[in-house]
């Protein structure tokens, strides 16, 4: 009875194998299989860079807008710290609390001036 | 350990094959109604289940426009929006431990019955309960330095109006919702307020957008800005020199208007009562629902007399030399008429109408005019129509033209002192006015440019007409240049001037009210209308007193006002005081008294 001495060096055949490249490349109809599952994946790592790229800038514009709000909240309250200092009821109270006093018309001298050759020129003058 | 035994073997070896096909079919059954139930989720009723899903997961955020910002002609800020905190609380975070504690706390620092800030605090049957909307800068910190977990702090538009008590009737005010009430916030609503935007996003449990993927978004559209023709200085002199009149005299109201001649600016404009525009809904209604100047009408009185003097040289119906008697009384269909005090003050001419505030040298003169020329030029000079001003509520004012059901010949008499006759400030302001002006009548407006992202048009001004010439103007200027002069001299020859070292010009008024009967109340309106300087006139002015107290007549009540207006005027504009137009007793510029 012969013996098969194929079966009894397995490890041997297996390296003889190994070093047929080819066959490890050679994936016949397999290949588009690995093709499509890289794309996919490639595809996956592109989807989730875009959306961590969309979460960053996301972040980016909220802080952004969070500044902007910020500001146009300041912005707002020196608009009103402006219009505070613009009152007519304000100014004349701080006049007032200041120690001034209403300018009288017999105090006031009025010049009508003209330039007429480069020269002031007074005009007239109402004295006290 | 016993061996199985060949039943057992037997039973568990065989394997029916209807066990098979019932097994199949119902695995079948199965896959077809997953099937099913797919292309149904998928195909049949994609697009519901798509919004119902996008429903959930996107949410629409509203995004608040900013109302645009009022300004005076100086750039003086009217009226803005600004964000301010509003309080909330969530009830089912409160401990029902701590709410009596913190309703304490909270009512302590926002002024507030704690009762009522108890039954919020509560009102377990809504998530999210308004405490009080809009708090000042100050509050709201006191409030986060409380840190509780319960309330929460959100930021909200809220219409602020900076200057407080300061021409309301003109700017108006915004509603809870924004919505433009009265004044120009009300006729410019539309223009103000902007267009709201919108994203459309998943959020958060705090509504913040998540950035998964690019968001919807519609951005709002801030409102558009207003620039008035009011100086605020000019505007603060008016408002304290008519409220010091109206506590003065216990009067219920009143009304003070200061135009641009040249253009119809209105410069000024005061009516009172007024009210708050940060707080109107403490006050009546109708007090912000109309404005006096422009929406209530009177019976102008003597100021009256200034048409009746133009349309009748305007038309030659009479010269500067014509005269009249007058004789104090006259009876006309039926009636007795009467001048103020019932005497007589003889022949007169135009001026002396003027001069002495005759009912029946008006009535004469009118009567020379005729009721044609006469209404034609009361209508040329606007009465009984709108000015056009960009303000709600205006009224048309009324009167009965000849031919028309409710007129009969005596108001042709009456109508020439200024009776029964119903007019709106404003009109009669635009008629001194159109007399300082030449003759040219200018619309009066309140808008003097609106702005539209930057880019600003200013509002041209426009002539409504002209219904005296130029020349007429000037001698009914120097009328009443002389009837003015004649308030502050208790005897001729008048050597006081109204406004010492200058040149003005004014007509009084004193004018019963209505009783709605055809008959009058015992209440008055005190009124003066004029212009100045007279040569070459810049300002119109009006002023009204409503039913005073102490004294009905006008030359009393409103004459003072006008004369402290006039003069700040003259002194604002750097209008240098004539030496030559001052009485022996008087100082340019200085109003000693009433």
């Amino acid at each position: 009875m012969a013996i098969p001495l194929k079966q009894l060096f397995p490890l041997q055949q297996a390296r003889l194998r190994r070093l047929e490249l080819g066959r490890y490349i050679q994936l016949d109809g397999g290949r588009s299989y690995v093709a499509v599952a890289l794309l996919l994946a490639l595809m996956g790592v592109a989807l989730v860079a875009q959306t961590v790229r969309v979460a960053q800038t996301g972040h980016e514009i909220d802080v952004l807008q969070e500044e902007q709000t910020s500001l146009m909240r300041e912005r707002k309250a020196l608009l009103l710290r402006k219009a505070d200092a613009q009152s007519m009821q304000r100014i004349e109270k701080y006049a007032i609390d200041t120690g001034m006093i209403p300018v009288q018309s017999v105090d006031m001298q009025y010049l009508v001036l003209t330039n007429d050759r480069g020269q002031l020129v007074v005009n007239e003058t109402v004295n006290p | 350990m016993s061996a199985p035994s060949a039943d057992n073997v037997a039973r568990s070896i065989v394997l029916h094959p209807w066990r098979l096909g019932a097994a199949l079919l119902i695995v079948l059954v199965a896959l077809v109604r997953i099937a099913l139930q797919l292309a149904d989720v998928q195909l049949l009723d994609r697009k519901g289940y798509a919004k119902r899903a996008s429903a959930e997961i996107n949410q629409v955020i509203p995004l608040t426009a900013s109302r645009g910002e009022i300004h005076d002609r100086n750039g003086n800020i009217l009226a803005l929006d600004v964000e301010r905190q509003s309080l909330y609380v969530a009830p089912v975070q409160v401990a029902p431990e701590d709410a009596a504690r913190l309703a304490v706390t909270l009512g302590a620092i926002l002024e507030m019955p704690t009762e009522k800030i108890l039954a919020k605090l509560l009102d377990t049957s809504r998530a999210w309960v308004p405490i009080k909307r809009w708090l000042a800068p100050e509050v709201a910190e006191k409030i986060t330095i409380l840190d509780e977990a319960s309330l929460h702090l959100v930021y909200e538009p809220h219409r602020f109006y900076p200057q407080g008590q300061f021409a309301p009737h003109i700017i108006g005010a915004t509603n809870l919702n924004g919505l433009g009430i009265a004044g120009v916030e009300a006729s410019f609503d539309t223009f103000l307020r902007g267009t709201d935007g919108v994203i459309t996003a998943e959020v958060d449990i705090n509504r913040n957008p998540i950035w998964s993927r690019p968001y919807d978004q519609k951005l709002p559209v801030n409102g558009n800005e207003l620039t008035l023709t009011i100086d605020s200085y000019i505007q603060h002199v008016v408002e304290a020199e008519l409220g010091q009149a109206i506590d003065q005299h216990g009067a219920s109201g009143g009304t003070a208007i200061v135009l641009d001649v040249k253009t119809g600016a209105v410069l000024a404009m005061a009516s009172y009562p007024d009210f708050d525009p940060n707080d109107y809904a403490d006050v009546d209604p109708s007090i912000y629902n109309i404005n006096p100047a422009v929406g209530e009408v009177y019976e102008p009185g003597s100021t009256f007399k200034m048409v009746t003097i133009a349309a009748g040289l305007q038309a030659k119906a009479f010269n500067e030399e014509t005269q009249v008697e007058d004789n104090g009384t006259i009876r006309r269909y039926d009636y007795n008429l009467a001048n103020f005090d019932y005497n007589g003050h003889g022949v007169m001419t135009p001026a002396g109408v003027l001069y002495y505030s005759s009912n029946i040298g008006a009535l004469l003169f009118a009567e020379m005019t005729g009721e044609p020329v006469f209404y034609h030029t009361v209508d040329a000079f606007g009465f009984g129509k709108l000015t056009g001003i960009e303000l709600p509520g205006e009224t048309a004012g009324i009167y009965w033209k000849p031919g028309s059901a409710g007129y009969t010949p005596i108001n042709l008499d009456t109508n020439a002192f200024g009776q029964g006759i119903a007019v709106t400030p404003l009109q009669v302001a635009r008629m001194a006015a159109t007399i300082a002006n030449n003759g040219v009548m200018m619309r009066p407006y309140i808008i003097k440019s609106r702005c539209i992202k930057g880019v600003c048009v200013e509002t041209e001004p426009r002539e409504q007409g002209r219904p005296i010439d130029a020349d007429v103007a000037y001698r009914v200027r120097q009328m009443v240049m002389k009837s003015a002069n004649h308030y502050v001299n208790a005897a001729q020859p008048d050597t006081n001037w109204l406004v010492p070292g200058f040149q003005v010009g004014a007509k009084t008024g004193t004018s019963s009210i209505p009783d709605g009967n055809g008959g009058y109340t015992n209440q008055t309106i005190g009124s003066v209308v004029g212009m100045a300087p007279i040569e070459a006139p810049r300002y119109a002015v009006l002023v009204k007193i409503d039913r005073p107290q102490d004294d009905i007549w006008g030359v009393r009540t409103a004459l003072p006002v006008y004369r402290r207006i006039v003069s700040e005027l003259m002194r604002y504009d750097r209008i240098a005081p004539d030496n030559s137009l001052v009485g022996e007793n008087q100082q340019p510029g200085v109003i000693n008294g009433g």
